[in-house]
């Protein structure tokens, strides 16, 4: 019953919650641009009196690299998530497609535990891994990093991509191959297109969760491979009260880079190749 | 050499102006003249040693560690950490990991008994460098640099092997909005409504709890957005901040003997004292939230009348604008209650505690050297350095934290844009000052859950009594794990 | 039988890297932790001693620990179902649309792109009684307000609200993703039977996206269990207990305040069965109905 009134509603609905969406997400956000602009970063009696004090003193501050490890902090850091995230989706996307396309002894058993590597609460991985580290030299390392969070980011990736080629038709792997394309080939010509959108989605969060993750940066760094995360926390200061200019302002340009991220890969995320298309 | 403050103060002819310390690193590499030191004595060049700190540490040390490198030639890798348990955490996982990868670390006072087992004590060093420690303040070395088994119970002083130097002699003190204090319709409203002056007195001399409570609720104008008491009485905070109500009463953490001691009848008539401003309303609404840069703008902004804070975070009421409109007190005490009768807070039996004087929480970051280290000797050239009067004056100049030295408390230009001074020095005479937590390697193991039972009685979840109980239980647990007394 | 034994061959070859990986990183931590668990061994002191499952009995009578469970299960229970619908919802949206979709998903995906810290700061600050952002709007509308997060009933749907904010982002995408890799024939089929809008999500996109929807589902469920940012930094655990989530009592007991290795490994591991538990349910559901509709 696609009746004209009916698409109208739905229509003006969705925009509805599309725009209740927005102010939800951005609000916070301009918020947080606006405190960035300010010396202190704390706006109380919010007037339009405050856009009297906008300045980038904040930028000019954290981007200094005589006084604060910013700029190292983020070189690190992209580093860091990008080994992760090459790392993360070759290896995830070679086990989901293994789990999802052939049969081998004990795959949902396997399958199984390497998802339940993602429930230790980090806490309690942390000292042992942390030892483990100390005696391998990898403590304060960017190599030392990229392992933890590959290890970190695998059981995601491996479940994720298994359930997108696991969406996939058999005939279509089968046509190729029938077309006289090896197995490899079929997976590279015909099966990896159709599965970019799992690809991006993959490398996406894995991407942010290199940038965001805050427990092991904080044992696992100290200043060589400090992270981000690790370089925030050294704002919070304690006594002097939270440099909250500054973690507003640093907060505003981290979101940058993985907002490149994001425009470079969400191209990616839209409809592939059309099944009946391939069919016929 | 810098005189001592006792005999400062007894001087009758008024503070002198003692000649700072040297504030070269090591007696041993600068020569007569003054010369810049050849490499031949520089016996540490090029070693990099890496340093644990915080704010407002992290910035003076980036700020003159050229000029330790300069004079000494070893490089310094300042690593920035924030807050307390980020601090606390790093600390032990390096220091328990055996590495040797940071060579000094930054401390809390009560770090000190939980750490020390990790440290290089210090006195072998004190003696190869030829390291005059009389400028520190006495009682911060003793309370926060010095520990040992025998002294593991103190609530003021302390005593014991040294194993750190200290970068702070810190106290908190009450803050009040002087101007608001000396506006005449003020003052006539108040001396109208409770029968006596308003006034905050100078130290030594203190408000009694009940005057305290008059203070608060005369300022307490919501209506207006003000209020009258703003502290951090958030979860790992609350605990640090009724001390004062306790102090005041004889009542610490444990006996003399080392018995935990959180539940007593004292422990509570103050503790319903401390939860009584909340009841009533005269701390801002969410006070059971703020943390230390909450309360630090509620009192800059114009939002309460009287605040306590540590000393280090007078710097924004130090400014120009405000350094006019703050006054430093000491904390009230239990004494005779004066003016109109005020009813007492529930669970309070009497204003008036035989014996009550006014005590305010001590503490004092200080640095250690990480037994681990490769360069001890380097690292030791480095603490030097950091609680040196350069190192201390300009931390004073910027940050407001001074370091602990007489000489930098006698400091002119310090002293001028820094009017809580006399109150801080005040303090240090006689028994005003209690560690604010204790010092004793038990007692962080303790500090979480005892510190959100009592935050749960704030939150109203749990009675009062019920709370100090299960705090008591909770100490004493931990007490028994270490075969102290209970 | 020879195309089978490759097929299986390839199947661990292709696995090796991803196994190897995971033991090595893995194996070391949970030997150590499991070992641990069975000692009360707390770094500050050197001290261990044998207590066998003595840690996991006291785990049982700590209050706490099971407070803490129950605001964690409080957590899940109200804020799975949230970030699920709002960005199933949002994801079927922005699919359909054809004018500024990209700039649109990107924006949703903001709150994801900032740093957990900051994003506790910046909520915390706007939670803040009569200063902060939240207060200061709605105040102008005359409406009396709760002390938020400082408030024993009010902290944790506020501290809900900021998770929600800032994880709907990792459904809507996932789900978002599979919703463009889906086929267009079941929709054409659907369109020529004259299928409503409601029917045809339910009876051919949601089915067809069922494994996607379990995987975001297990994953933010596994994630949501060890809720730690957000309750440290916004309130800290408090009022009281009444934010306190398994994970920080965790932290608090086995790294920062206390470093008892062995109860805080006893502790993990519960949780860790709990979550073990719950997902083998669920992954047992999901199989059977997918066996029933393949059959």
């Amino acid at each position: 019953m696609n009746t004209p009134k009916l698409r109208i509603f739905e229509k003006t609905l969705s925009w509805i919650i599309v725009i209740f969406a927005m102010i939800f997400v951005l609000v916070p956000i301009a918020w947080l641009v606006i405190q960035s602009l300010t010396p202190s970063g704390f706006i109380v009696n919010i007037s339009l009196k405050i856009f009297e004090q906008v300045n980038l003193s904040n930028y000019a501050a954290v981007l200094d690299p005589s006084t604060s490890g910013f700029l190292g902090n983020v070189q690190n850091s992209i580093i860091i998530a990008a080994i992760s995230t090459a790392v993360t989706v070759s290896l995830g996307s070679s086990s989901g497609y293994a789990f999802a396309k052939l049969r081998f002894r004990g795959s949902s058993d396997v399958k199984t535990w390497i998802l339940s590597m993602r429930f230790f609460p980090p806490i309690s991985i942390v000292i042992p891994l942390y030892l483990l580290w100390g005696s391998l030299g990898l403590t304060d390392t960017i190599a030392g990093m990229v392992l933890v969070y590959t290890a970190l980011n695998l059981p995601f990736s491996v479940w994720l991509m298994s359930s997108f080629f696991e969406d996939l038709p058999v005939e279509i792997e089968e046509a190729a191959m029938v077309d006289g394309c090896s197995r490899l080939q079929a997976f590279r010509r015909v099966v990896m297109p159709l599965v970019t959108g799992g690809l991006a989605v993959t490398a996406l969060f894995t991407f942010i969760m290199c940038w965001n993750e805050f427990i092991f940066a904080l044992a696992l760094t100290s200043d060589k491979a400090a992270t981000v995360t690790r370089g925030l926390t050294g704002m919070i200061g304690m006594y002097g009260g939270l440099r909250w200019g500054q973690m507003s302002a640093a907060g505003v340009l981290l979101v940058l880079p993985i907002l490149v991220a994001v425009f470079l890969l969400q191209r990616h995320i839209v409809r592939g190749m059309t099944f009946g298309a391939v069919k016929a | 050499m810098a005189i001592g403050l006792y005999e400062w103060y007894q001087s009758t002819t008024g503070p002198v102006t003692p000649t700072p310390t040297a504030t070269t690193a090591a007696a041993t590499t600068t020569t007569a003249t003054g010369a810049a030191p050849t490499t031949a004595t520089k016996p540490f060049q090029g070693v990099t040693i890496a340093f644990f700190t915080l704010d407002p540490l992290t910035s003076v040390a980036n700020a003159m560690k050229a000029k330790f490198t300069e004079q000494t030639g070893i490089n310094v890798n300042v690593i920035a950490l924030g807050g307390t348990e980020v601090l606390n955490e790093k600390n032990l996982l390096e220091l328990t990991g055996h590495k040797g990868s940071i060579d000094v670390l930054t401390n809390f006072v009560w770090m000190i008994g939980q750490n020390s087992a990790f440290y290089v004590p210090l006195e072998p060093l004190v003696q190869k460098y030829n390291v005059d420690l009389s400028d520190y303040a006495a009682w911060v070395l003793d309370q926060s640099c010095r520990y040992d088994d025998e002294h593991k119970f103190t609530k003021r002083g302390g005593g014991g092997v040294l194993y750190t130097l200290p970068t702070g002699a810190d106290c908190a003190l009450l803050l009040y909005r002087k101007d608001w204090f000396s506006d005449p319709n003020e003052k006539a409203a108040f001396e109208a409504k409770y029968g006596y002056d308003l006034i905050v007195p100078n130290p030594p001399d203190a408000l009694t709890w009940k005057q305290f409570c008059d203070m608060l609720e005369f300022f307490t104008r919501p209506e207006k957005g003000i209020y009258g008491y703003a502290y951090a009485a958030d979860p790992y905070t609350f605990w640090e901040l009724w001390h004062p109500e306790a102090f005041s009463r004889g009542e610490y953490y444990t006996t003399d003997e080392g018995k935990p001691n959180l539940n007593s009848p004292g422990q509570l008539e103050a503790f319903n004292l401390a939860l009584h401003y909340h009841r009533q309303g005269w701390v801002p609404k969410g006070a059971s939230n703020m943390g230390y840069t909450e309360a630090q703008l509620w009192f800059k902004n114009g939002n309460v009348a009287i605040a306590q804070l540590w000393n280090m975070m007078y710097t924004e009421y130090t400014k120009p604008d405000f350094i006019d409109k703050v006054g430093y007190a000491f904390m009230p005490y239990w004494g005779k209650a004066i003016g109109t009768n005020r009813p007492l807070p529930p669970g309070v039996t009497s204003w008036e505690v035989p014996g009550s004087k006014p005590r305010m929480s001590s503490g004092g970051w200080n640095l250690g050297i990480n037994k681990d280290s490769k360069n001890p000797d380097a690292a030791f050239l480095w603490i030097q350095f950091a609680t040196s009067y350069e190192f201390g004056k300009y931390s004073g100049q910027n940050f407001s934290y001074f370091g602990a030295r007489y000489s930098i408390y006698q400091d002119p230009e310090l002293r001028k844009t820094n009017p809580w001074v006399d109150a801080a020095l005040e303090s240090w005479k006689g028994d005003y000052l209690w560690i604010c937590w204790m010092r004793t390697n038990a007692f962080p193991q303790a500090v979480d859950p005892v510190t959100r039972y009592m935050h749960e009685a704030l939150a109203g979840t749990k009675a009062p009594k019920e709370a100090l109980d299960a705090c008591q239980k909770a100490m004493v647990d931990v007490w028994k794990n270490f075969n102290y007394p209970t | 039988m020879r195309e089978k034994t490759k097929s299986e061959l390839l199947g661990y070859l292709l696995n090796a890297p991803t196994i190897a990986m995971l033991l090595f990183m893995g194996i070391f931590p949970l030997l150590y932790s499991t070992y641990f668990s069975f000692f009360d061994y707390r770094i500050i002191t050197q001290s261990s001693t044998f207590v066998g499952v003595g840690n996991y009995v006291s785990a049982f009578q700590d209050s706490i620990f099971l407070s803490s469970l129950g605001v964690t299960g409080t957590y899940i229970l109200v804020a799975l179902p949230l970030e699920l619908t709002l960005g199933f919802t949002l994801a079927l949206i922005t699919n359909q649309m054809t004018k500024g979709a990209s700039i649109i998903r990107v924006v949703f995906m903001i709150p994801l792109m900032v740093a957990p810290l900051v994003a506790g700061y910046l909520w915390r600050f706007m939670y803040w009684p009569d200063m902060g952002l939240i207060d200061t709007i709605i105040h102008r509308f005359g409406i009396q307000t709760p002390a938020w997060v400082a408030d024993p009933q009010t902290a944790l749907p506020s501290l809900i609200v900021i998770d929600v904010w800032q994880s709907t982002p990792f459904m809507f995408l996932i789900l978002l993703a599979g919703l463009q890799a889906l086929p267009r024939d079941p929709y054409e089929a659907a369109m020529i039977d004259g299928a409503s809008r409601l029917q045809v999500l339910r009876y051919v996109t949601v089915p067809m996206m069922k494994t996607i929807i379990a995987v975001a589902i297990l994953f933010r469920f596994s994630d949501l269990m060890k809720i730690f940012d957000q309750p440290l930094i916004v309130t800290d655990g408090g009022p009281g207990f009444s934010t306190y989530t398994a994970s920080l009592y965790i932290y608090r007991v086995g790294l920062s305040e206390q470093f008892r290795v062995g109860y805080g490994a006893a502790l993990s591991w519960i949780l860790n069965i709990i979550t073990m538990v719950a997902v083998m349910i669920f992954i047992r559901r999901i199989f059977v109905s997918r066996e029933k509709r393949s059959s």
